[in-house]
Parts: structure tokens; sequence; C-alpha cells
């Protein structure tokens, strides 16, 4: 007779050799005591682990915490003077600011420059050391470095029959990254019209082509558009709005 | 300290001292934040990250599931990061996105793509067994943790817990269960 209780042992501790692991499984779909046994021992593993890592996670926010202690106040020794005629300077330059910006209507192009970010590779992940060479993880290193021109030419490598609606999107994006925006539009309009899922961020950056267009109206729209069925850049989008009307 | 150049090993992370885990998430933090910057994140959220990030890379060395480390810490943080970041940016987009395939991530990272990176939620019995360990002795929570955590043989658990023989050991464990198994029971 086996012995039961070092079968357990030995499976915990990753002992188990062939031969007694195939015994291990025999029992365990014709022992029901046994089965129950290892079940309650793999549920006390699981917690033991689970309580662990919560342990693990306060520890690190603790270090986190420790970090911003750590980190000197800048103390700021007032020269009051000082600051007054700063302050009152700050102030008439902010006035007249907000004054010009009222007047001439929104600057298009801080909107653009302000909202403009590369969207990033959420695709393809690319790690050092990887052996299989693919079109694909060219394009996404050429993109993922600003490389857009080399990226676009690995893109449209891909056939088409093979294309992801994603590779669209960075197409799209990689001509944005060129500034030339007339063909990036061509893409994003393409993603908005077949309702795809990466309609709003289509929706986003025909909304920012617009914007440094000029092109009000549009701009507007598509916004509106984003806002009104995704979350995608939402906030952004409702500030934008706000602005341009 | 600051000289200390030495690597950190994985046996060093599985003694798991404080100041070989502060040491490591202090060496990471900044390169991991810069890499997690170029994604649509807050800072808070980042950091959050981060944390979890090292949690499961953590997790899978206590599992056992890496055994041995081929390239540096920083890069199966990413690997792992990079995989919450994604899931954060789904859950952020709520509607859109849903079926955003990562198993293509999963596929292409070599190094962690035998993580383990979601675990699903206790259920009734486990909550239960969790409530109990706890008010269990000390002696027994940490006999029980050597073995099921860190995977130390009944031989391991008696040259570092002092114990006299192997048998003093098994009748300890097969004590805790007891007690464990009929505090549960009690309290059904």
């Amino acid at each position: 007779m086996m012995d039961k209780e070092q079968l357990l042992l030995d499976y915990f501790a990753k002992n188990l050799t062939p031969e007694q692991e195939q015994q291990f499984n025999e029992l365990l779909s014709t022992d029901s005591e046994f089965k129950q046994q290892f079940d309650f021992e793999k549920d006390l593993q699981i917690v033991i682990r689970d309580k662990k890592s919560n342990d693990l996670k306060s520890k690190l926010i603790d270090f986190e915490n420790e970090r911003v202690k750590d980190v000197p106040v800048r103390t700021l020794k007032p020269n009051y003077r000082k600051w007054a005629m700063a302050a009152s300077i700050a102030l008439v330059v902010t006035l007249g600011w907000l004054g010009y910006n009222n007047f001439s209507g929104p600057n298009y192009s801080s909107m653009y420059e302000e909202n403009y970010q590369e969207y990033p590779n959420t695709v393809f992940a690319i790690t050092r050391g990887e052996t299989i060479e693919s079109i694909e993880r060219d394009a996404f290193v050429a993109y993922e470095s600003g490389n857009y021109q080399k990226a676009i030419d690995e893109f449209n490598k891909i056939p088409s029959d093979n294309r992801e609606e994603y590779l669209t999107l960075y197409i799209g994006l990689s001509y944005l990254g060129l500034g030339d925006v007339q063909e990036s539009r061509l893409y994003f309009d393409n993603l908005i019209s077949s309702n795809s899922e990466y309609t709003p961020e289509a929706l986003w950056y025909s909304a920012l082509i617009a914007i440094k267009e000029k092109d009000k109206e549009s701009a507007v729209n598509s916004l509106k558009a984003l806002t009104s069925k995704y979350d995608f850049q939402k906030d952004n989008a409702l500030e934008l709005i706000k602005e341009l009307e | 300290m600051e000289n200390e150049i030495a690597a950190i090993t994985l046996e060093d992370l599985r003694k798991g001292s404080d100041a070989v885990l502060k040491k490591v998430y202090e060496e990471n933090r900044d390169k991991f934040l810069n890499f997690a910057r170029r994604y649509n994140l807050t800072e808070e959220e980042n950091i959050d990250v981060y944390q979890d990030a090292y949690v499961i890379f953590y997790e899978n060395i206590m599992s056992g599931k890496l055994e041995t480390l081929t390239s540096s810490i920083s890069t199966y943080l990413f690997g792992v990061g990079k995989y919450l970041i994604f899931d954060q940016m789904r859950k952020n987009k709520k509607t859109v996105g849903e079926n955003f395939d990562l198993s293509r991530v999963g596929e292409s990272d070599e190094l962690v793509s035998t993580f383990e990176m979601e675990k699903p939620g206790l259920t009734t019995e486990q909550q239960l067994l969790k409530k109990y360990f706890s008010t269990l002795g000390k002696k027994c929570q940490e006999l029980l943790t050597l073995f099921y955590y860190r995977g130390f043989t009944i031989q391991e658990i008696m040259e570092t817990g002092g114990y006299n023989s192997e048998n003093v050991v098994k009748s300890q464990k097969s004590r805790c269960m007891k007690t464990l198994k009929e505090r549960i029971t009690e309290n059904r």
C-alpha cells in the first residue's frame, strides 16, 4: 500500500517521479477521500499565495509612500515684493492673452499641438531577443521609433487579404506622423464609415486634422460623433468642443 | 549599500527580504514608468501597474513558473507591464476594444508567455479558508507557508525551523491542518 500522505507531500514539493505521478492521478480519479484532501491542500496553497501577494502589494505601496516622504519639499523663501510684482505682470499678461484669444477665436495650432499625441502600439509587443521575423514586427518597430515612412512601406507589404483592421489605423497614423494629412484622412474615413473597433480613434484623429486645418465645423462634428458614442478621449474631446464653439 | 553592484539572484528574491524587495522596486521603478508613460494612462495608474507587474512577476517565481532568470528583471517587468497596460486601456475605453486580441502579445513575448497573469477571484470555500488560516498560531502559519508557498520539503523545514526530526514536522503540519479544518466546519 502506497503512502498517500507521502504522495501529497512529494506532490507539493514537486518531487514526484513519473511513476508516482501516475499513481497520484489514478488515486485522484478513484479515491474520493484522497481527492478531497488534495483539493483542500490545493485551496490552501492558493489562499496562502493570495495572502502573500496582498502582503507584497501593500509592501510596495509602502515603498512608494516612503519615496514621497524622502523627496525633500522645496521651500520657498518668500520675497513678497518681488512676488507681488511678478504676480501683477503675470496677471497683465494673462488678461492680455485672454483678450487676444477671445477676440481672435480659438488658436487652432496650439489646440492641435496640445492634443496630438502619438497613438501607442497596443497591438504588437516588440521584445528583444525574439527570433521570429515578421513584416508586421518590422513595421511596428519602425512605427514605435517614429520612422513612419518605413512603417508605411512595411505595412503595405502585408497582403491585403491578411490585413487586420488595426493596420488601417496604424497606416493612417503613420501618414499623420509624416504630416501627410490628406493621405491619413483616407484611412481614418475608411474606419469611420466601416464602423470598426477603431472608429473612436479614427474620429479623434480626424477631429485633430480638422483642427489643424482650421475647419471648425468638421472638427466639432467628429468630436460630437466621438463623445456621443464612445469613451475614448472623451474628456479631452468635450473640452475641445467647448473651446471651438 | 550604495556601492553594492552584485546582481540579485532568483534565490535572493525567493527569500524575499524587505531589503531585496525594496532594492528591486527602486532599481526598476523609473525605467518602468518611463516605458509606461508612452501609453495613455495617468501617473497613478502607471505606478499601480508597476506594482501589479512586480507582484505577478514575483508570484510566478514563487509558483515555480519562472525557474531561471534568462533576462534582466526589468525585461520581465516590461513584459508583464505591457500586458497590464493594454488591459487597463481596454477597461478605460469601456465601449471599444473589448475583444482586443491580447494573445498576440503573449505569443510574441516569449519571456512572459508562460506566466500566469490573471487569477480568478477566491471561491467562497477559499475565502473561508483564508479567514481561518489567519486565526492559526504563528508557528502553524509559518510552517504551512514554508511548505505551500516557498515549496520547502519537510527536511528543509526541519532544518530551518529547528525541529528535531522530519516526523515532528509532519505531525505538526497535520495538527495545523486539522485545526484549520475544524475551525471551518465549526463555523460553517
